[in-house]
């Protein structure tokens, strides 16, 4: 399986996808025109790996802005990466600005409305 | 007189016999060195029986020592001397030595010893026969014995003498014999014997003299014919000088004369030569010139050939470049009819994505009044609630963020959702649907027109709209089997004045509201609406604030929150407008309005553009 990569832009963030170490990562603004063009290759992908996942995979998500469009897409991938629970190991580090209150918050949301444990990294 | 001719003969007889005795002349200072030397070398030798050496060297004191006066040492060498001599037999040398010793003590005053000496030397002349040397010898004697005046042997002496230097005819001895007894003769004082001795050496002295006069003449007339020979000699060299001289005076008159023609003839040719130098210089100016003009038509030629090349290269790179040029243009005019073409088609393009773009934009404005039309009139909402604002700024034409708010009746059951009683209440919300512009826009009208339905038949409490609402919209969209994950995020409240309630839900968003000075948040539930549903029933918290004294609640979107700005960039943040919200506060509603564009404006500055459509409600109960 290929690894994926999309380069950060203004309008939309550095996507990472490393199938080798089971990694995912997702960094920048989120606030692209179309959320389906520019998330439905990130959800075909994660779709893909977790039929053969590593052992332990790890999503990184670490936004300076994130519409609510995006936010219903991250919402999807994590929805899709609990699968890999309880056969496999999940982390999921969510990094925000020690200053930005609101995306603390947002991550909060996510890990209350996904169940999931959340790392909660400043940067 | 005579005296002084006695003594000189005296001289000149033993000064012979001086010399004749010395082998080697020393000259110059006698030195002490020398004579230890000498005397080591003497001895020495006679030790080792080389007595002709001993002999030479004890000759070479004596005589050293004779000539700086000392006899004494001189006679005791001369002695050692003879000594030598006898060893080898030299009977010569003894003799001579005896001679000399007879000499010295003669010098010395000892008349006797010099005497015996003198008969000594006379001895051995006498065995060898040698009869100068016996006359010589005599004469010495008779030197001394006069000395001693002894004169009678000294006349004897003298007379045998005589007869010798007769005998042997040698003049000067005999002389020497007859002054000698001329003074001896007269010292006995026989005038007559010594007169007649004087008057024979008298007359052997002028015959000397005269002897010596004739010699002298001779030398002299010799010295003249010599000197006349040689004047002669002179002489005939003079005339022959005198006749090479003449001849060559005419030599030279002849070289002057051939001189003169050849100066003539010089001066001919030097005549010839400057004309022909003249001629020459001629000719070189001319040739000169000549070569000024080659040169100069060398030089013009060239700059023909230079200015020649040049204007054909010039000509030819003209034509060159303008076949170049030509073809160029060609291209140019091609690409330019290519642009051209190009420019019309995008002209066109332009024109017409002008016009769709102008479609578009009428379309959205149009879609705009609809939108408009849809929308609940903010301006009746101050029927309602005299105390409120509602700030509303689409990004776009149209805007994804709605409010909305009607008059609704209260149900109690959850099921029948028949209005019991005639209470009624407000409604009031503030909306974001997904996305943006059009696609916003088309939430939004779904959103309202399921709001007015869900709200139409009664309400039971604002979580249960909420509900409501995500059900409708996965409904509407058919999500559970499609991809679709739109949906929206509001705040609702219900307002009920009667009973002095407001109840509030929010699906990921808040209610603020501040209260006797004290603000309040309430988060809503992190749910949205819309979208996927992993948990299998969705539920919204009800939230029920009881208003005893005057309070104002606000709701708003994340357009104004998340709107990048400031200084570093920075999104504005709930807490930054909640923080001006409570500042705010005392004010009236519609300042807070414009306090709040003010901040947004000054925040989102010329450097960022809006990002979202923004929606702030605020009213006071």
């Amino acid at each position: 399986m290929e690894n994926f990569y999309v380069v950060e832009a203004e309008d939309n963030p550095s996507v990472f996808c490393d199938d080798e170490k089971g990694i995912i990562e997702i960094e920048g603004r989120s606030l692209p025109e179309n959320v389906d063009t520019f998330y439905n290759p990130v959800i075909e992908w994660v779709k893909k790996y977790i039929e053969n996942p590593k052992p332990e995979t790890t999503i990184s998500l670490g936004f300076e802005y994130l519409n609510s469009s995006s936010s219903k897409k991250i919402l999807e991938i994590l929805s899709l990466l609990k699968k890999l629970l309880p056969d496999h190991k999940l982390k999921i580090i969510w990094k925000y600005r020690s200053d930005d209150e609101d995306m603390y918050e947002e991550g909060k949301d996510f890990e209350k409305m996904t169940n999931l444990d959340f790392t909660f990294n400043i940067t | 007189m005579h005296r002084k001719i006695l003594i000189f003969f005296c001289f000149i007889l033993v000064l012979p016999v001086y010399f004749a005795t010395s082998y080697t002349t020393i000259k110059g200072n006698f030195q002490e060195n020398d004579t230890e030397r000498w005397e080591q070398l003497a001895s020495e030798n006679f030790t080792d029986g080389n007595y002709t050496e001993a002999a030479r060297y004890y000759n070479k004191l004596a005589f050293n020592f004779w000539e700086n006066n000392q006899l004494e040492k001189a006679a005791n060498n001369f002695l050692s001397s003879i000594e030598a001599n006898e060893k080898i037999g030299n009977q010569n040398a003894v003799k001579h030595i005896y001679n000399n010793l007879g000499q010295i003590y003669f010098d010395k005053g000892l008349y006797q010893k010099s005497e015996e000496y003198f008969l000594l030397n006379l001895e051995i002349s006498r065995e060898q026969d040698r009869r100068y040397d016996i006359a010589s010898g005599l004469i010495n004697l008779a030197n001394v014995r006069n000395e001693r005046e002894n004169y009678y042997e000294t006349i004897d002496a003298l007379q045998e003498a005589e007869e010798i230097a007769r005998e042997i005819n040698d003049m000067t001895l005999l002389r020497t014999c007859y002054a000698m007894l001329a003074q001896a003769y007269e010292r006995i004082d026989e005038d007559s014997k010594s007169k007649e001795y004087f008057d024979l050496y008298y007359a052997l002295e002028r015959k000397r003299q005269e002897e010596q006069m004739e010699r002298t003449r001779e030398e002299a007339s010799e010295k003249v014919s010599q000197a006349e020979t040689q004047t002669e000699r002179a002489e005939a060299e003079r005339e022959l000088t005198q006749e090479e001289l003449s001849e060559r005076e005419e030599d030279l008159q002849t070289t002057r004369k051939t001189l003169d023609e050849v100066e003539e003839i010089s001066r001919e040719r030097q005549l010839q030569i400057d004309l022909l130098n003249k001629e020459k210089l001629l000719q070189e100016e001319q040739l000169k010139r000549q070569q000024v003009v080659r040169n100069g038509l060398i030089i013009f030629g060239i700059l023909l050939a230079i200015v020649a090349t040049l204007i054909l290269y010039s000509y030819f790179q003209k034509k060159k470049a303008n076949r170049l040029l030509s073809v160029r243009n060609k291209e140019i005019s091609k690409q330019r009819d290519e642009i051209a073409e190009k420019n019309k088609e995008l002209q066109k393009t332009y024109f017409q994505i002008k016009k769709q773009n102008q479609n578009i934009n009428s379309s959205i404005a149009y879609a705009q009044r609809i939108q408009e039309a849809m929308l609940s009139d903010a301006k009746s909402l101050k029927k309602h609630l005299p105390e409120s604002f509602i700030y509303y700024k689409p990004r776009d034409i149209v805007s994804g963020d709605f409010y909305w708010f009607s008059e609704v009746t209260l149900t109690d059951s959850k099921n029948t959702k028949k209005p019991h009683t005639t209470q009624k209440a407000l409604a009031i919300a503030c909306v974001d649907c997904t996305g943006h512009g059009v696609p916003g826009a088309f939430m939004s009208m779904i959103g309202i027109n399921l709001l007015e339905n869900i709200t139409s038949k009664g309400v039971e409490s604002a979580g249960k709209i909420l509900e409501e609402l995500h059900t409708s919209i996965r409904y509407s969209l058919r999500q559970h089997n499609n991809d679709n994950r739109d949906g929206m995020e509001l705040s609702i409240c219900i307002i009920n004045e009667d009973n002095k309630v407001v109840e509030y839900a929010g699906a990921k968003s808040p209610l603020y509201y501040i209260h006797d000075g004290k603000s309040h948040f309430i988060k809503g539930d992190p749910a949205p609406i819309g979208g996927m549903q992993p948990e299998p029933r969705r539920e919204f918290t009800n939230h029920k604030i009881d208003v005893i004294s005057p309070t104002t609640f606000y709701m708003f979107t994340d357009g104004y929150t998340d709107q990048f700005g400031g200084p570093k960039g920075y999104k504005f943040s709930t807490r930054k407008l909640r923080t001006i919200l409570k500042e705010n506060s005392i004010a009236n509603l519609e300042q807070q309005k414009e306090v709040l564009n003010k901040y947004f404006i000054s925040w989102k500055g010329d450097k960022y553009k809006q990002l979202d459509d923004i929606l702030v409600m605020g009213f006071t109960i």
